[in-house]
């Protein structure tokens, strides 16, 4: 039987003085895996500067730019400032001047680093983060009816009319008319001697050859058919002598001259009242009241709290959303309901997103320098 | 056993952190329009609150070396090492956003997740090696003296074979008693039985298998064949010499278990081979990604 003593002699006293051979590979371990990690962190930097920090790649827009860390990052320990995305672009204020909050920077809604993504794309969360009444609006499905008021513009201009196939001129067509304006997403305005004047022009006098300018007021509009009956009379007597005359009977003596003054004024305030006449001429389309002309009261951008490019949506017939073969007078607004845009605009179709249509910075202002 | 009732409050408090984490993050998530980001001020505070933990986990080895430094029990700096290192996951998740990033963060997420499944396997080690030992090696020495062990062991093998008793199976004479001190005396060898089948057998089989690297060829690792083996020497050696057949045979044994422990011993430590020098890598690019992080705002 083993005593403890014998069993205790088998152990060499001084064995706490030899290292644990574990503990020898452990340490070398260690310091080659720490040196082996600084030397990757330090070659990756030499050969490919910065990138092993980045976290996901760089935007589509700033991919020219993804080797650039300094271009943004311009102050080291520091967060980007928005003044290093304005040396670029020019973006207009979102929030009045004096009003709280004030504008975010840039970068709280446009997220760089997250891969080829669009940073104009910005999630509706941050405009929930202000507009939170909008916080409901979680679809587009949510998103209240356009405001589609029937409002007087002063023009009374029939779209079934103008479609009809037999127009005397011929059928129009949308894109007569409503031409794209470059660089805008509106259209440009209607212009009466482009598109109406063919039609619509008008005359003092049936052998008169100028037309009516358009856009004169009254005043304007009587010196300008004075002096146009005055140049008329002058080339061409005949039209100034008044259709009978009593005293000018063959072998006779005319009777004392007419009054050419007050006969150019007759003329014309018969011609003015010719083309002011209800129905007709300038009021064929014009409103008057006692001061003249009401100017014609027609936005150029039908929905001021958003924002439609016609010529991102060139693909969908202008039909598709409009129905102005029915509209037969100007106080009819003929815009398109929401169910329109819900159509294509909806989970898996086109973008749903706020911003999509309402943009954030102002229109005018955003523009690339 | 690592693991036992102390630990309650520990893992209880660990659980409520965890939870009230996820909560935060929950929230967080769901009102983060362009989602969670390391570098939000939410994201920022789970990325430091899991670098609190992870900096206090690895201070358990600085604390093991200075062991009479006034700074708390061992085993409790052993419970923080534990449950704090268990509550750096989600935080560090919550931190990411679920996501790796760039290369730098993923082989950061790599090495601290190569961390955390390597420290999880520790755990279940450490939990159940130690009784598997207690049971199955009831003769379990230092593992620095496993070597020396067995080179004592074989040494009273010779003895044993040469009749000159041993260390542990030596007669022993009266000896000179001082105080407590026993001082044993070998006892002189005695003329005998034939031992030559002894020698040979010490040569063929217990030399080559108390050798170093022994164990692994030789049929004396095997139970049953070593029972064999010894009942076929106890066939050939004079009964008088069966005695230390046995005595032989139980030292073979012992061999066994000492190769045994050794295996064991590996399972039970070999696993902070990789846990402590990806702890250190893990530290290392972590201060990295935290200072870049810093540097580019």
């Amino acid at each position: 039987m083993k005593s403890t003593k014998d069993l205790a002699q088998r152990i060499d006293p001084g064995y706490h003085r030899h290292r644990h051979p574990l503990r020898r590979l452990r340490l070398l371990f260690s310091v080659g895996l720490v040196a082996a990690s600084a030397a990757w962190v330090g070659l990756s930097f030499g050969f490919a500067g910065e990138g092993i920090y980045v976290r996901a790649g760089m935007s589509r827009a700033h991919g020219p730019i993804a080797d650039a860390c300094s271009r943004c990052h311009v102050d080291a320990f520091s967060p980007t400032v928005d003044a290093a995305c304005l040396s670029c672009h020019t973006v207009g204020p979102h929030v009045p001047a004096g009003k709280t909050p004030p504008d975010p920077e840039c970068g709280a809604c446009h997220a760089e680093h997250k891969g080829r993504t669009l940073l104009v794309e910005v999630a509706d969360g941050h405009c929930n983060a202000c507009h939170a009444s909008h916080r409901t609006i979680t679809t587009l499905e949510d998103h209240a009816q356009f405001p589609r008021e029937p409002r007087d513009q002063h023009l009374r201009f029939n779209h079934r009319a103008h479609l009809a196939e037999d127009l005397l001129q011929g059928p129009l067509q949308c894109g007569d008319c409503h031409r794209p304006r470059p660089a805008s997403p509106d259209f440009a305005p209607v212009r009466f001697d482009t598109h109406c004047a063919r039609c619509h022009a008008e005359r003092l006098h049936p052998e008169l050859k100028d037309a009516v300018p358009h856009g004169l007021g009254l005043p304007r509009l009587r010196e300008w058919a004075t002096a146009a009956l005055v140049r008329a009379f002058l080339e061409n007597p005949r039209l100034a002598e008044p259709r009978s005359r009593p005293n000018a009977a063959p072998g006779r003596s005319p009777g004392a001259p007419p009054d050419w003054t007050a006969m150019l004024l007759a003329k014309t305030d018969a011609a003015l009242d010719a083309l002011l006449t209800p129905g007709r001429g300038c009021l064929l389309c014009h409103d008057r009241d006692a001061e003249g002309i009401v100017p014609p009261q027609v936005p150029s951008n039908w929905m001021p709290r958003a924002s439609f490019d016609h010529k991102t949506h060139r693909a969908q017939a202008c039909e598709g959303c409009h129905r102005a073969e029915t509209v037969a007078d100007a106080q009819t607004v003929d815009l398109p309901g929401v169910q329109s845009c819900q159509a294509c605009h909806h989970d898996g179709g086109a973008p749903t997103a706020c911003a999509t249509c309402h943009p954030y910075h102002p229109r005018d202002a955003a523009a690339w320098r | 056993m690592l693991l036992d009732r102390s630990h309650r409050p520990w893992a209880i408090l660990t659980a409520l952190l965890a939870g009230v984490s996820f909560l935060l993050y929950a929230v967080y998530a769901s009102r983060a329009p362009d989602g969670p980001r390391g570098g939000s001020a939410p994201g920022l505070a789970f990325g430091i609150a899991a670098s609190v933990c992870i900096g206090f986990a690895a201070l358990l080895g600085a604390r093991k070396r200075r062991p009479h430094y006034r700074l708390g029990r061992v085993a409790t700096w052993l419970k923080g090492h534990l449950w704090l290192g268990a509550l750096s996951l989600p935080l560090v998740l919550f931190h990411a956003g679920f996501r790796f990033g760039g290369t730098l963060t993923s082989v950061l997420m790599g090495a601290f997740l190569a961390v955390y499944v390597t420290g999880v396997m520790g755990l279940v080690l450490q939990q159940f090696l130690p009784r598997v030992m207690t049971q199955s090696l009831p003769q379990e020495t230092v593992f620095e003296q496993l070597d020396h062990v067995r080179e004592e062991l074989l040494a009273e093998a010779e003895h044993m074979v040469k009749g000159e008793g041993g260390a542990v199976a030596r007669p022993k004479s009266a000896g000179r008693v001082q105080g407590r001190v026993v001082e044993s005396r070998a006892a002189a060898a005695e003329a005998g039985p034939d031992r030559n089948a002894l020698s040979l057998f010490l040569e063929r089989q217990l030399r080559p298998y108390f050798a170093k690297d022994g164990a692994r060829r030789s049929r004396l690792a095997d139970a049953s064949a070593r029972a064999a083996l010894f009942e076929e020497l106890r066939r050939t050696v004079d009964p008088a010499l069966h005695p230390v057949t046995r005595d032989l045979e139980a030292l073979a044994a012992q061999r066994d278990q000492i190769e045994m422990q050794r295996r064991l011993h590996l399972w039970l430590h070999g696993w902070l081979l990789v846990h402590v020098p990806l702890s250190y890598a893990m530290c290392f690019l972590g201060a990295v990604h935290a200072l870049m992080a810093l540097y580019y705002g």
